[in-house]
């Protein structure tokens, strides 16, 4: 009977191999939410070389319980996010999916994640840095004798947001479309930048565009966003050989289309902004059409490297109790 | 049931075949009284792996009374649980630890109590699942995991100074193989996948600069203490990442190869260390298996011999092994001449 059990034992270790390695293989097709199924890891792990190029999501918080964080921008990196890797998926969800499922996505994940850390009501923004390995390289003495942190290597790509973590949190944008709706029909949001076929507005941190005559043919085509930056050295090295930015999106990503007109709010980077050209082109065949006009180049929450101050994690307050 | 039975002996066949390729022991095979005193070995090591979790569990417990709150990205066995008992059951988490650890450290004491193993296997296994039901997954739980499951196939006549019979002997050796094969299963996946995706590139020469740089972008808190001095030489890095690729890749051979057993369970200590000190990655779990059950193990020679355990290293062991062959034969034939 032992020597049974003993041969089992000699076909089971081959099988818990092969057992395994087919768990790993289904993981895959089985399921898509999560990378594994437990305790079945693949054990990729740094199984690719990055390239010298890479992007970094951020959380920058913007104010706690009503007050505007002065002077110090809190940027609280992905890793001090308990929630890595759901940062980086509501990231994906909002690269590539409409308006309203990136914000559910970001409630779901992100803003829990916040409240805990800043440990209070706070307006926060998500942002996509880019982040050049070399420059990291050179500044590792720096990063490990105090003198530089992380987020200094960062150069801001993408902003997304804001949200809010008060109560339910709220996409701010979300909350402002139909103030932002009645402000320009009421003609109190200021000169357009451009008229036609959308007018879109300047403002602070974001461009808005607007179509009060709107079709759903309009919002088809993918929208172009090339920002010319006051300093070259703003916006990502690939990018410069260009000499301007890429912030292509779809009208799903930012805008909203109700009773017949279209809004839609697109973040802007912190960079001062030289020039803006914009439009809708089809892939393969050109522009449909394009706008240029003049950035602001005061415009837009100032980048965290030109604010001079230090950026640091709000102290954490103490407990109620 | 007839052909079950012959797919079984074919099975057996095919692996023994395999096994006979993969193999490499040069002495003599194993007496009775040295098969005897290496299962009493295993016996023991599976005892300091029972202190062990209970170590790892107690250590868990602090966590588990940090988290007491609803997993963000539950693990099925957490789900499976929250949807069995509640919501409300993480928050006994701390108490549910300190159990495991109590039941973790009865079973050093007496191993050859299947349901002792048994409820420490499950209680990690939970534990475990909860650890990583937060976002994050921290994947050094899971060897103790792999070693508290295969450890419940040790025979059931541990005693404390009784001698095991020749079939417990047997049984007791085959569960080593099986905590060897599960521990060293990761390394050769993760070695798999790096020459998989990578190929070529993983040979430039600043391949492993650009992963650790890559690493403090993507997470690290704090620079690690090596960092910097192994950043700024790229040479020394890269041969590092080198020398880890080709230890993951062949792991598995390990275990066929008495001689590897010890220097591999040495390498992946220090592959560990290197991991803590360069990317901020400890594995402490990985570091006291793998000490355990490699570098202690029962199988492994007595005495280390560089010759045979050059010549039990993959890719450089084979020719090694073909020249001694071919030596012997030319001695042999000068021999015969002489004699002639």
């Amino acid at each position: 009977m032992r020597f049974a059990r003993h041969k089992f034992l000699r076909l089971f270790i081959p099988f818990c191999l092969i057992f395994y390695l087919l768990m790993v293989w289904l993981t895959p097709i089985a399921i898509t939410e999560q990378d594994e199924i437990f305790p079945f890891f693949s054990w990729r792990l740094f199984d690719e070389i990055p390239q010298r190029f890479k992007y970094a999501d951020a959380v920058i918080v913007h104010s706690i319980d009503g007050e505007r964080v002065d002077g110090v921008r809190y940027v609280i990196p992905s890793h001090i996010i308990d929630h890595t890797k759901s940062l980086r998926r509501a990231m994906s969800v909002c690269h590539f999916s409409p308006r309203l499922q990136c914000d559910a996505a970001v409630r779901q994940f992100v803003a829990p994640a916040v409240n805990e850390i800043v440990q209070g009501e706070a307006e926060f923004s998500i942002v996509r840095a880019s982040v050049d390995l070399l420059d990291l390289q050179a500044g590792i003495g720096d990063m490990a004798s105090g003198d530089a942190e992380l987020y200094d290597f960062y150069r801001l790509h993408r902003v997304l947001g804001r949200w809010s973590t008060g109560g339910d949190p709220a996409n701010l944008y979300l909350a402002n479309y139909e103030t932002v709706y009645e402000r320009i029909l009421a003609g109190g949001y200021g000169e357009p930048a451009a008229s036609e076929p959308f007018r879109i507005y300047r403002g602070g941190d974001r461009l808005t565009y607007f179509k009060a005559d709107c079709a759903a043919e309009d919002t088809r085509q993918r929208f172009f966003l090339h920002l010319t930056p006051a300093r070259i050295q703003d916006i990502p090295d690939y990018r410069r050989q260009f000499g301007f930015d890429n912030l292509d999106f779809d009208f799903q990503q930012f805008g909203a289309r109700f009773a017949g007109k279209c809004l839609a709010i697109v973040p802007l980077p912190g960079y001062p902004i030289e020039r803006v050209k914009t439009g809708q082109y089809v892939r393969g065949k050109g522009q449909v059409w394009d706008v240029e006009f003049a950035g602001d180049a005061s415009a837009g929450p100032a980048a965290w490297r030109a604010a001079g101050a230090p950026t640091a994690l709000p102290a954490r307050k103490p407990d109620a109790a | 049931m007839a052909r079950l039975t012959r797919v079984g002996i074919a099975a057996s066949r095919l692996l023994r075949l395999a096994r006979r390729w993969l193999a490499y022991d040069p002495g003599a095979p194993r007496t009775p009284a040295e098969l005897t005193r290496a299962a009493v070995g295993v016996g023991w090591l599976a005892r300091f792996f029972y202190l062990f979790a209970t170590y790892y569990v107690f250590a868990a417990s602090g966590f588990a009374a940090i988290i007491r709150r609803p997993p963000s990205s539950p693990q099925w066995p957490v789900s499976l649980l929250l949807d069995v008992f509640g919501v409300g059951w993480p928050e006994y988490a701390p108490f549910i630890a300190m159990c495991i650890a109590l039941l973790a450290l009865l079973a050093a004491l007496l191993p050859s109590v299947f349901a002792l193993r048994f409820a420490v296997f499950l209680g990690v296994f939970i534990l475990a699942a909860l650890r990583n039901s937060y976002g994050a997954i921290n994947h050094e739980h899971y060897i103790v995991v792999y070693t508290s499951f295969a450890l419940l196939f040790l025979p059931s006549r541990i005693g404390w100074g009784r001698m095991p019979s020749r079939a417990d002997a047997l049984a007791f050796i085959r569960t080593l193989w099986l905590v060897q094969t599960l521990a060293l299963l990761p390394y050769a996946l993760s070695g798999h996948w790096k020459i998989r995706h990578s190929g070529l590139e993983l040979f430039s020469g600043d391949a492993m600069t650009r992963l650790l740089i890559d690493r403090i972008a993507n997470q690290a808190a704090d620079i690690p203490p090596l960092l910097p001095l192994v950043v700024s030489n790229g040479y020394v890095a890269q041969a590092l990442l080198i020398g880890a690729v080709y230890v993951q890749i062949f792991a598995l051979f390990a275990l066929f190869r008495p001689h590897l057993h010890r220097p591999v369970g040495i390498a992946l200590i220090l592959f560990h260390f290197g991991t803590g000190w360069l990317l901020a990655i400890p594995f402490e779990a990985h570091v006291i298996v793998n000490g355990l059950f490699l570098l202690f193990s029962p199988l492994a020679p007595k005495r280390f011999s560089a010759p045979e355990f050059a010549r039990s290293l993959p890719l450089i062991g084979e020719p090694l092994r073909v020249g001694k062959w071919a030596w012997a034969i030319a001695r042999r034939g000068r021999r015969g001449k002489g004699g002639g």
